[in-house]
């Protein structure tokens, strides 16, 4: 994380609290040249966001397993940061049972990463 | 006698039972007909015997004075036949008493006309007799049937109450505008209701609330018109305890054809009502965990394929993989897939690497959240392979001890993984998927130390027992 380059990557922040998954992620992120930016679990990405005022995109996995209901953290995150960019994934849910945060993008599990990576790049770009 | 004996068993008090002579006199005319001898036996033997006293107590005056009771009793006791018989015999017996043997016509004309009327009056009460004795009969036979009547009345009243009182549905017998009337005994248990005397007359519908009231006013309704409706609903017990309830409500019909009453049976659905719904939950979960477990696998392929090299060598690391991961739901689903046993997970994931015994495992019960036991069966999986290309597992004398402790006061965990009696351990120069969900730890949040000493290579990994519980 947070290695110095030339060219200035930009972020995109992990929100996965599956290793494996998380783990993955971070590669796909990576791979496809942006800064991964990992979280374990909610308050450390609330955390995160706090202090990296650069992360502009998302990527969240909306199954949380300690009664935290994932979608309530996003609309949550849209509430106070309004220009993040939100990439949504979920097993437990189906796109339709789901009221996103505006701009939202939502893959169901298992995700397609090149999806995933065009998502993420079309959202970067619009930023710029 | 028979006849006594066919209306006996009711023990009420009537005329069969009467003692003394009018009881006697009773049986004796509703009694069988004896054969055909003893009948007309009998009479010719009650005629002779009548016209004997009638010879010493009246000679030749009165001659017909006799007979007539005497036919009548023959005739009560014997039979109309038997009757007929006396009759004719009484006849020619009074009319010997008069006889005269020099006058042309036997006897005098008026003892003729005395012969003729006594025949017809006493044929007249034979009839009469007669009569009586089928009427009594016919009484009898009435009596008896009302007695059997009352009888499998009463085995039916006791049966169809012991049905009731059975069952444990709650059964009720509603009146048309809904108000109870009447409620079975399991039903007043299971509605823990102490004393129907509360509820008798109470509109049924409102002992429900909302829905419930209104779906058992529109079951009422479809009832009055003649049909039967069935729903399920939660009502509270009289005591206010919840229940779930599966209610069919139908018509009862009266004599006349019309809906005289209504009957709602209720069955105490809760137990299954929950299962179902533990059901649905279940197949939820197992729905989520399936897509997610996708999402682990198709993560996994990544990470063991998509860097190139040997597809041969990739394809098989990722069947081992695959097979922690399918070892790791194997614990998971023998504990409804929320929890699962440290040791149980070890041995599971060590069973196909320790095959001469060279695993030491010692521990205290440990429980395991879904995604610790999944993060401790790939991290495991990938310690024992490293072992097998590198470590203690590449050599015959090599041993791993793997052991756990957890703090009692502080709830801390502590896991080693000590590899001895294998080459010297080296810090591999590159770090692959296995060393880095290694270093990811029981909760994937880290708490790895690695040691790569000359002994062999020694790895702690830390958590807290909350943590792997909830993971």
């Amino acid at each position: 994380m947070g290695q110095s380059t030339p060219i200035r990557r930009p972020p995109v922040l992990v929100i996965e609290d599956e290793p494996v998954l998380r783990l993955d992620a971070l590669d796909t992120v990576e791979a496809a040249g942006f800064e991964p930016v990992e979280a374990m679990d909610v308050d450390h990405a609330i955390h995160l966001l706090e202090t990296r005022p650069d992360i502009r995109v998302v990527y969240m996995d909306l199954d949380m397993p300690r009664g935290v209901r994932g979608i309530e953290i996003a609309a949550r995150i849209r509430d106070r940061w309004p220009p993040i960019e939100m990439i949504l994934t979920a097993a437990s849910f189906a796109r339709e049972e789901l009221t996103l945060p505006a701009r939202a993008v939502f893959f169901p599990k298992p995700v397609s990463r090149p999806d995933i990576v065009a998502t993420m790049r079309r959202m970067a770009a619009a930023r710029d | 006698m028979a006849a006594n004996q066919a209306v006996g068993g009711a023990g009420r008090p009537d005329a069969t039972h009467a003692s003394g002579l009018p009881g006697r006199l009773r049986v004796l005319i509703v009694a069988r007909e004896r054969g055909a001898a003893a009948r007309f036996g009998g009479a010719a033997l009650a005629v002779l015997a009548t016209a004997m006293a009638q010879l010493v107590l009246f000679a030749s005056s009165a001659p017909w004075f006799l007979y007539t009771p005497t036919v009548v009793i023959v005739t009560l006791a014997l039979g109309a036949d038997a009757g007929v018989l006396a009759t004719v015999l009484a006849a020619i017996g009074a009319g010997y008493a008069v006889v005269r043997p020099d006058a042309a016509i036997l006897m005098m004309p008026v003892h003729w006309i005395a012969s003729v009327i006594f025949v017809l009056t006493t044929l007249g009460l034979v009839g009469l007799v007669r009569a009586l004795k089928i009427a009594l009969r016919e009484a009898d036979a009435l009596r008896a049937a009302r007695d059997r009547d009352a009888t499998l009345a009463a085995e039916r009243e006791a049966f169809l109450s012991g049905v009731l009182s059975a069952s444990t549905d709650c059964i009720k017998v509603l009146e048309l505008d809904g108000s109870l009337s009447f409620m079975s005994e399991g039903g007043l248990k299971v509605m823990e209701i102490g004393d129907f005397n509360d509820v008798r007359g109470c509109p049924w519908p409102d002992f429900m609330r909302d829905a419930a009231s209104a779906q058992a006013r529109e079951a009422l309704a479809a009832a009055r018109q003649g049909r039967t409706s069935h729903f399920e609903s939660d009502i509270d017990t009289y005591l206010g305890n919840s229940k779930h309830w599966s209610v069919s409500v139908s018509p009862i019909t009266g004599a006349d054809g019309t809906v005289a009453r209504i009957l709602s049976v209720s069955r105490d659905h809760t137990s299954l009502a929950r299962a179902r719904e533990q059901a649905q939950l279940l197949n939820g979960e197992l729905a989520h965990r399936l897509k997610n477990t996708l999402g682990v696998v198709q993560a996994i392929a990544h990470q063991t394929l998509g860097r190139g090299g040997d597809l041969e060598a990739g394809l098989a690391a990722f069947g081992e993989r695959l097979a922690a991961l399918a070892s790791a739901h194997d614990v998971l689903s023998a504990g409804s897939w929320a929890r699962a046993e440290m040791a149980d997970v070890v041995h599971k994931v060590l069973a196909t690497f320790d095959d001469h015994g060279r695993v030491a495992v010692a521990g205290p019960a440990l429980m395991l959240g879904p995604r610790a036991t999944l993060s401790l069966s790939l991290l495991l999986h990938e310690l024992a392979t490293n072992a097998t290309k590198y470590g203690a597992f590449s050599v015959p004398g090599g041993r791993v001890a793997l052991d756990w402790q957890v703090d009692g006061a502080s709830g801390d965990v502590r896991m080693t993984w000590a590899e001895r009696g294998g080459p010297p351990a080296v810090e591999p120069t590159r770090r692959g998927f296995g060393s880095r969900i290694i270093r990811m730890g029981l909760t994937g949040a880290g708490g790895t130390t690695l040691r790569y000493g000359d002994e062999g290579l020694t790895v702690d990994l830390f958590a807290s027992a909350d943590q792997l519980r909830q993971a």
